[in-house]
């Protein structure tokens, strides 16, 4: 039987489960045996967050090539201003 | 293969270390550590939660000040910075009438934030088969018939895949436990 053996990561089905990505066939056999398996149904639960952190549209924009060194400019002012004069 | 332990406490130390030289006043090599960490995240984070480009880039500025300001005032031995700059972020939207004021969606964000990274530094090879399940709907018969591969290799590649997200997400969660504030 194919899901006999838990390999230490879990089985690779899982991961076509929880993105929708397993054939009929697939999805039958692997949801029999998520069915009785408290282990596969952690790691299915742990995969769905990753699935439904992924589904949400997030932006892809670059920032501004010059925001790095006004940040650093901004940061290096706030600290001068911060010390005592010696 | 995936890089699962140890992880998140490595990145504890170094960012107390990184903390503790910006209160000790070297703020030049530590920050832009720190912006080379999170300036892209804190930048699309801004951008989502207050839907424009200027103002988030005012936010990423502020909260590095405040970090860098801030560090002096704390136990900089314990302090995580990227969790600090995210908790600044989060406030200072908050204040500015941000979209997504509910902390729960925040946390949405910067899961959706941090995934996406690390599919974007994914290989394109375990990308693709990701992107193409996730965003083209496809199986993974569909997708090794499109990239004409055997189904095994994709069944392989879109596991190893969504192990190196999970980690990713995992290791955003511990820290911002940790730190008490989301990475």
């Amino acid at each position: 039987m194919r899901y006999d053996a838990h390999p230490p990561l879990g089985h690779p089905e899982a991961a076509g489960w929880v993105l929708g990505a397993l054939d009929e066939a697939e999805a039958g056999a692997f949801g029999a045996h998520l069915w009785s398996c408290a282990r596969c149904q952690a790691e299915v639960s742990e995969l769905e967050e990753v699935a439904k952190a992924l589904d949400r549209p997030v932006p892809a924009t670059e920032p501004p090539p010059g925001l790095q060194a006004r940040v650093l400019a901004a940061v290096r002012q706030a600290s001068q201003a911060g010390r005592p004069a010696r | 293969m995936v890089a699962l332990a140890g992880t998140e406490g490595q990145i504890a130390a170094e960012e107390a270390r990184l903390v503790a030289r910006i209160a000790a006043g070297d703020t030049g090599a530590p920050a832009a550590e720190l912006y080379r960490r999170y300036g892209r995240r804190l930048y699309r984070f801004g951008l989502e939660l207050l839907g424009d480009g200027r103002l988030a880039e005012e936010m990423v500025q502020e909260c590095f000040v405040r970090l860098c300001r801030d560090a002096g005032r704390f136990d900089a031995s314990q302090g995580i910075g990227g969790g600090y700059l995210f908790a600044l972020a989060r406030s200072s939207a908050a204040r500015g009438g941000g979209r997504a004021q509910q902390a729960d969606d925040a946390d949405q964000i910067l899961d959706s934030l941090v995934v996406r990274e690390a599919l974007d530094a994914l290989s394109p090879a375990h990308g693709d088969v990701l992107r193409l399940a996730q965003d083209e709907g496809l199986t993974q018969a569909q997708i090794a018939g499109r990239l004409g591969l055997p189904a095994g290799t994709v069944r392989t590649r879109m596991f190893y895949g969504m192990q190196v997200l999970r980690s990713a997400l995992t290791e955003r969660r511990v820290l911002a436990g940790r730190g008490g504030h989301a990475v």
